[in-house]
């Protein structure tokens, strides 16, 4: 039986989960993953990885709490596992604190992380600037680690991997049954979806094996995330800015601002700087369309705009993809082509 | 008035920074030394892991869990130092693991963020029932020992490396232009063989220390019918992951045994899968100083014509770094009582 062939456009960390998801459950697919940039050199790579969602105005929450209880799950099972090290996942607690009360105080994965409590008065005396704070033990999933890992797994499920930019999709479904595009951020340019936009993050890799615990402003501007070979600490959030080259203000005010929140960070060597694009949307978008392609309908599954959720909902949107994939491959079998 | 302190361990180097602290510049003159026949890298705080934590109950010695508390507080202060990295401490939190549900531990309140395992948590460790989270504090004897002896060298206290075999020695030591009554000793642990206490027994613990950077929480096991220590634990450091769970009683044996070895190595992998990735990279072993309870007073020893004032500060088992702090201040609390007496210190009362 012919094979039904299948690629994966992007392989940043959603596209090689929603990669390994087909690979490993539909074993009448040959999956290929095609990308300009793989890991070191994705947006995921730079992240830290913790798993923290921030919510959609538009998606029932049923749906986002669904894609992050996956997503974690996911990654626990292999934090527990003696994979832990080699995939770079494994657990992290820390503090959410707030300069101002939040109206929601309870987020919507509140339940789906270990221990969600409100930070005691003694806690807080650290953050004399802040407010209120949440305490909780989530994942970190650490991109260099994970892309390589996951990339071995789709490999071991018999998946090809091509190094090449795509620019057109049309000409990608000529040699293909069905697409799933993982684009990030280049799905501005590649489904022309102006809702797209970079969000411009800039973080340091700094030298302060002593830090164990996160710390993360609610602002989300100002992050301590304590990674294996180094402490990531940020950030920035730049709507509708390009620039991949390092901005030496940002970096003043990220050691500014982290150092206030953490002290000792004054005595840390600064090792790197890195820049990523967050792909920014209102909504993620995980659905499907048909592209008509000399007489056959090729199903255009998208799964991308997760903004700098990535990781914390790689897993859980990975398998919607999967899902809508196998629906379409279900409601129009493949036809022969030319 | 000259202070001789015997063993340079965190309970001689604190001790002295307390009387330092509390009396310099009101005993004129003040000599402190240090007696030791070893010094940093080389003392069972060194090898410690550093973490502070009591153990789980005080048994009645509530002067203890006061100690511990006020070590806690002292050490928390200290974070906001830009010193804190050079003096070894920083924040951790981890896991404490029972097989049964067990009764509030002495330090819940001195701790931060305290709070039980939820049962998704402990579905995470096979074999454990209940247990707790919390935040507290490390305290790396390699680092800290050093930045004491520092702090100390700055001010003139003196350290000599004389292993000190007997009081008879210790006193024809001082004899040479001294004035023998205005002369205190600090006994610790080190020290225990100068007066045999039988309640004072080694109890010895083996470590073996890997490279495991993304461990981030410490865990530690307890186990009613094992006893304290005599179950596995895991506890990351700045650098390297310690690994252990050996404390046996009254063996002096200072070599590395492969039985316990292997014993370190298998329950940990069994408690962290991820384990068995790392690569060793130390392996050591130390007599923790056991007693029923911490020795924390003063005698007063004849020998021939002489007296002298000794305050002990010793027996602090596996809680010596967690300790220090508190019995520190109370000895120099002891030795303003031998200053009063002796009509050594001015008008001004004491400020302990």
């Amino acid at each position: 039986m012919q094979r039904v062939k299948v690629v994966v456009v992007g392989a940043g960390v959603v596209g090689l989960s929603t990669a390994v998801c087909v690979a490993e459950t539909l074993p009448h697919c040959s999956v290929t993953v095609v990308a300009e940039k793989f890991s070191p050199d994705t947006t995921s790579d730079g992240a830290a990885g913790i798993l923290l969602p921030t919510e959609f105005p538009d998606i029932p929450l049923e749906r986002q709490r669904h894609w992050f209880k996956e997503s974690f799950d996911h990654l626990l099972a292999i934090a527990v596992s003696p994979q832990a090290s080699d995939a770079g996942v494994y657990l992290s607690f820390g503090y959410h604190v707030f300069k101002d009360v939040p109206c929601d105080k309870k987020p919507f994965w509140a339940d789906l992380v270990f221990g969600f409590r409100n930070m005691t008065d003694h806690e807080m005396k650290r953050f004399p600037n802040h407010k209120f704070g949440q305490a909780f033990n989530t994942l970190k999933c650490e991109c260099p680690s994970y892309l390589p890992w996951l990339e071995k797994r789709f490999r071991a499920a018999g998946g090809q991997v091509l190094h090449e930019k795509v620019t057109d999709l049309h000409k990608l479904a000529l040699n293909y049954d069905a697409i799933i595009n993982c684009s990030g951020v280049g799905s501005r340019f590649l489904v022309k979806d102006e809702e797209v936009y970079p969000v411009r993050g800039q973080m340091l890799k700094v030298n302060a094996p002593w830090l164990k615990n996160f710390v993360r402003d609610g602002d989300g501007k100002t992050y301590i995330y304590p990674g294996i070979s180094y402490v990531s600490i940020g950030g920035t959030r730049q709507e509708g800015d390009w620039r991949m080259e390092v901005d030496k203000g940002d970096s003043e005010g990220i050691l500014e601002r982290c150092s206030q929140l953490e002290p000792s960070l004054r005595a840390a060597q600064v090792m790197a700087e890195w820049v990523g694009l967050r792909p920014g949307r209102a909504n993620l978008r995980v659905e499907r369309e048909y592209l008509h392609v000399q007489g056959r309908q090729v199903p255009l599954v998208h799964n991308y705009g997760h903004g700098g959720c990535g990781v914390s909902l790689s897993w859980g949107t990975a398998l919607d993809a999967l899902d809508l994939l196998r629906q379409s491959l279900f409601e129009k079998p493949p036809q022969a082509r030319l | 008035m000259k202070v001789c302190i015997i063993g340079a361990g965190v309970i001689g180097l604190s001790t002295a920074q307390s009387i330092y602290q509390h009396f310099h510049g009101r005993v004129t003159p003040l000599t402190i030394e240090v007696y030791a026949d070893v010094f940093t890298p080389l003392t069972t705080s060194d090898g410690a892991a550093g973490l502070w934590q009591p153990y789980l109950y005080d048994k009645g010695n509530v002067q203890e869990t006061e100690w511990n508390k006020q070590t806690f507080n002292y050490l928390l202060s200290c974070l906001s130092s830009p010193d804190s990295v050079k003096m070894g401490i920083f924040l951790q939190s981890g896991y404490n693991l029972c097989t049964e549900p067990m009764a509030d531990p002495s330090f819940k309140d001195a701790v931060l963020g305290f709070r039980q395992l939820t049962k998704r948590e402990l579905d995470m460790f096979p074999g454990y029932s209940f247990g707790w989270f919390n935040t507290a504090l490390m305290i790396e004897g390699k680092t800290y020992l050093p930045w004491l002896m520092d702090w100390l060298g700055q001010r003139k206290i003196k350290f000599y490396q004389r292993k000190i075999g007997s009081f008879q020695e210790s006193f024809i030591l001082l004899q040479s232009g001294f004035i023998h009554r205005m002369c205190a000793f600090v006994m610790t642990s080190r020290s225990g063989v100068l007066q045999p206490d039988p309640e004072l027994q080694p109890a010895r613990g083996q470590i073996i220390k890997v490279d495991a950077p993304w461990l981030k929480h410490w865990i530690l096991t307890h186990d009613s019918s094992s006893g304290v220590y005599n179950s596995p634990y895991i506890i990351p450091g700045s650098r390297l992951v310690t690994l252990g769970g050996v404390f046996q009683v009254g063996n002096w044996n200072l070599q590395n045994s492969s039985v316990d070895h292997r014993g370190i190595w298998e329950a940990a992998c069994e408690l962290e899968p991820s384990l068995q990735h790392a690569r060793i990279v130390e392996e050591w072993t130390g007599l923790r100083p056991a007693r029923s309870k911490v020795r924390l007073e003063r005698e007063t020893i004849r020998s021939g014509p002489h007296a002298f004032e000794v305050i002990h500060n010793y027996g602090h088992g596996g809680f010596g770094l967690t300790i220090h702090r508190g019995c520190a201040e109370e000895a120099a609390r002891l030795f303003g009582q031998i200053l009063e007496q002796k009509g050594l210190l001015a008008l001004s009362k004491s400020r302990l």
